[in-house]
């Protein structure tokens, strides 16, 4: 999104030097909290957000829980993380603005340098955009406000709109979870919260920015997204962050309810920098005659697991879900799917797709179960996984778990390299052969890259074309 | 969860913890490892047995004793071992030592501490067997455990085809814990059949292994019908450039039955290939679990890997997982899955109904059809009988709840 011009001596071994968003602000926090956790930092980031106290008592509730789960063992090696290491909330602005103007000019830069503020005079209904802790900026088109769509950060909903808050958070993904779910709820801070009446079609997309910029920082944000009967919303989220030798943690919680006759589409294009840990947890709740779908692009970070989830809870829903993993040098992309047929006549289809290169792992796990009793379930699964080089590796691990006899279940992976025969083909053309790779990998995600905005589409290709630099040769 | 093909001497082992996916979906307290004690040996009656021309050689196991052995007195001459156990070479016994210091976990390590009995095939070089040969375990020793082991060793360039049958008679309650250990050398060709037909009460439970040398070609026939508790793993390991694997496998699930299958094929050397087909049928409250990976090492070049895994549902309340799984470490590959699992194909149900079957006849005949597709490669002796298991397995009334 940024003219930027990219250097063009890039290979895969000082790709990190590449990372375009990799600049860092100085640090000028107005609040931050010590390093580590403990009871004492959650009651202070609840008391920096003026929380009612059913907000900490779930928060310390799920402190707990974090303290007594066990870390994850199934997946991506998460020895690097040090709980002790991280600063778990900072707060760079006093307050969320809705002008650009109002911003801190340090902060306004940052996002210029990203390009947010013009995507959003283009084709943006609303954007939010989160600096470390906290939401700066938060502004939606006049003419949705009037529909009654809310789009606004998770405290501000606490405060302004706590029915309907108290009605959904926590209910998609309790604190119980998972470990990180646990912690999210502890510490959260930032995120999304958007509300769609009942029909109301947003037709253009609503995007949230994240960005940090505090070393050894965690990041925490809690997204809820409820969109009722019959009405239409298209959310995008994109994230990046400096490059520091310490390692930072991301961890979100995404919680989406899709009532009878909703759709949802979100969409993230996840490009962290090669020095943090993304572990979320999303997941969706279908009910009757809803529509559910993830597209979901993982290009940056040292390990991300991450496997979003949808919930057919209601008759005629039905879930898809889109995603492609780039796992380049000393990166793991642990992603998946997990679908769960709840309902009869529910279907679902899952796209996923991988390149690695250069020793880099990427794990397509997932499960597909359907409930006993149930008729007329259709679900496919379709896992491709491309290898650039011989030290690249990946894995598939998927489960299907069918206990009803009215299922069609199919489930199909495959693992290959760039075809030689493509290659000849393209080269006898004359076009050389780092073009024809490209080209190649260009089809090989074109399926996934259709699905998102115009705008996102290219610069996810170009993405690609970054990481793909000094592959062949 | 799967060791290098290098043998290592393995300390005591651990029983497999809450956190091994393999042991995930099945019981190890069912199998009563722990408890059940290796039954006293049944009496020592060997007979000879009457020559079958089906047959290149037999050896009848009745609780763990030899019953009767016959071997064409050709191939004995020209070096053939076809015997129990203790009749093994030495390149067979430093065989065995390898398969278990294999052993991952204690539960896999447990067949060779309480090793019972077994039978060993020895192929000379360069022979070619055209019949099989046929070892039989029948068990009906109540409440213990038994412990048989087969172990085959072809040498180079050599031929040949094996049928392992094991079955117990009905309500006879006790663990089998199995070991089938396959080694081929260079240029070898081998057929192992193996059919796994226990009465309902019995668990079984089975740690196989085979070792591919260059350019062998293996073909692995497996049906697993009988059984309460059922938890196999057969490892594949194509050590030698060339080597090529096939496995077909069907399996039933009657009742309450819970079987838990798993195979896995690593891909050690350069221009391997591998094929498996495994289909499976459930009914009643029968539950099966299909785990199916393919392992490539970097060692493993321009390999070609492909495994399917098809699941019938017959009623509402019986359930099949499937887990199909890839590990791969070099590009140069091709390497694919497939897992269906759903119900007889509506469209050809209602073809067949227009043809005058009934409803019910229709919907047997397809599931049948499923499976013809394996019976007409299983060895020619057992066709008949195992088209007539399959039948009866689809069209027996269902089986009444109780514990298996």
């Amino acid at each position: 999104m940024s003219n930027e011009t990219i250097p063009d001596n890039l290979t895969a071994d000082n790709f990190a030097d590449g990372y375009k968003y990799g600049f860092s602000t100085p640090e000028k926090s107005l609040v931050k909290s010590a390093k580590g956790l403990s009871e004492e930092v959650v009651r202070q980031i609840s008391a920096a957000k003026n929380e009612p106290s059913w907000m900490l008592a779930y928060r310390l509730k799920a402190l707990e829980t974090f303290y007594k789960m066990p870390m994850p063992v199934w997946g991506a090696d998460l020895s690097g993380i040090d709980f002790d290491e991280i600063y778990y909330y900072a707060k760079a602005s006093s307050e969320s603005a809705t002008s650009w103007d109002d911003v801190p000019e340090d902060i306004r830069n940052t996002y210029d340098r990203l390009g947010i503020p013009e995507a959003e005079k283009k084709f943006l209904a609303g954007v939010g955009a989160q600096y470390d802790s906290e939401m700066v900026y938060h502004n939606l088109q006049k003419n949705l406000t009037d529909q009654g769509v809310i789009f606004s950060s998770p405290e501000d909903a606490v405060l302004n709109h706590p029915d309907i808050i108290r009605q959904y958070f926590g209910t998609v993904i309790p604190h119980t979870d998972n470990k990180f779910a646990a912690l999210n709820t502890a510490v959260w801070s930032g995120g999304s919260f958007i509300y769609i009446p009942k029909g109301v079609h947003v037709d253009i997309p609503l995007q949230a920015y994240f960005r940090v910029n505090t070393k050894s920082f965690g990041q925490f944000e809690r997204t809820l997204i409820v969109v009722d009967e019959g009405a239409f919303v298209h959310y995008i989220e994109g994230c990046t962050a400096p490059v520091f030798t310490k390692d930072s943690l991301h961890t979100a919680v995404v919680e989406i309810v899709a009532l009878p006759g909703a759709r949802v589409r979100y969409s993230t294009i996840q490009n962290w920098s090669n020095n943090m840990y993304n572990l979320v947890t999303k997941r969706a709740f279908a009910y009757e005659n809803a529509t559910v779908e993830w597209v979901d692009g993982n290009i940056g970070s040292k390990v991300t697991m991450k496997y979003p989830a949808i919930f057919l809870m209601g008759k005629g829903a039905h879930g898809e879900v889109m995603s492609i993993a780039f796992a380049n040098k000393g990166q793991e992309q642990d992603t998946g799917t997990k679908i769960m047929h709840f309902a009869d006549d529910t279907s679902s289809v899952v796209t996923a797709k991988s390149i690695s290169k250069s020793g880099g792992i990427s794990s397509y796990r997932g499960i597909i179960k359907a409930a006993a009793g149930l008729r007329n379930i259709r679900s496919k699964v379709e896992c491709d996984a491309l290898l650039l080089d011989a030290s690249a590796k990946t894995n598939t691990y998927p489960v299907m778990d069918i206990q009803s006899d009215d299922v069609s279940m199919e489930h199909e992976a495959s693992v290959s390299k760039i075809s030689e025969e493509q290659l000849l083909y393209l080269m006898s053309r004359g076009i050389g052969e780092a073009e024809a790779s490209m080209m190649i990998v260009n089809g090989f995600i074109d399926p996934l890259v259709k699905q998102l905005p115009m705008e996102y589409a290219v610069e996810l290709n170009r993405l690609i074309e970054l990481e793909m630099e000094g592959s062949v040769g | 969860m799967t060791k290098a093909a290098t043998p290592v001497l393995a300390p005591a082992l651990e029983w497999p913890g809450r956190t091994n996916e393999e042991w995930h979906r099945s019981r190890l307290d069912r199998f009563a490892l722990e408890t059940r004690k290796v039954a006293p040996l049944g009496k020592k009656t060997t007979q000879a047995l009457p020559s079958d021309p089906q047959w290149a050689g037999q050896l009848r196991f009745i609780d763990g004793a030899l019953a009767g052995a016959a071997l064409d007195p050709a191939l004995k001459a020209q070096g053939v071992v076809f015997g129990p156990l203790s009749d093994a070479p030495a390149s067979v016994k430093k065989f065995l030592a390898a398969t278990e210091a294999l052993c991952d976990t204690r539960a896999s390590s447990h067949h060779y501490q309480a090793l019972e009995f077994g039978a060993v095939l020895y192929i000379p070089a360069n022979l070619v067997v055209e019949k099989p040969f046929l070892v039989h375990i029948t068990e009906t020793r109540n409440g213990g455990l038994t412990v048989p082991h087969v172990s085959v060793q072809a040498d180079r360039l050599s031929q040949a085809a094996l049928v392992v049958r094991s079955d117990s008679p009905a309500h006879t309650p006790f663990t089998s814990h199995s070991a089938t250990t396959v080694e081929l050398a260079d240029g070898a060709i081998f057929r192992l059949c193996d059919l796994q037909d226990h009465n309902l009460e019995a668990a079984v439970l089975d740690h196989s292994f085979a070792r591919l040398g260059r350019d062998v070609q293996f073909f692995h026939w497996s049906a697993c019908l009988g059984g309460g508790t059922v938890k196999t793993r057969f490892e594949f390991s194509l050590e030698g450039e060339g080597a090529s694997l096939k496995t077909h496998g069907l399996y039933f699930g009657i009742g309450d039955q819970h079987k838990d299958l798993r195979i896995a094929t690593t891909h050690r050397a350069p221009n391997t290939t591998s094929y498996a087909l495994y289909k499976g049928a459930v009914r009643d409250r029968s539950r099966t679990i299909f785990q199916g990976l393919i392992e490539v090492s970097p060692q493993a070049p321009r390999t070609d890997a492909y495994l399917s895994n098809k699941n019938l549902i017959l009623n509402d309340g019986a359930r099949a997982d499937s887990l199909p799984q890839l590990k791969i470490d070099t590009n140069d590959v091709k390497c694919s899955h497939g897992s269906t699992t759903g119900k007889v194909n509506e469209d050809e149900v209602f073809y067949l109904t227009s043809r005058g079957f009934s409803r019910d006849e229709a919907r047997l005949l397809i599931a049948e059809g499923l499976f013809a597709e394996l019976i007409d490669e299983a060895p020619e002796p057992l066709r008949e009988e195992l088209s007539r298991r399959v039948e009866d397995s689809l069209r027996s009334p269902p089986v009444a709840s109780g514990s298996p």
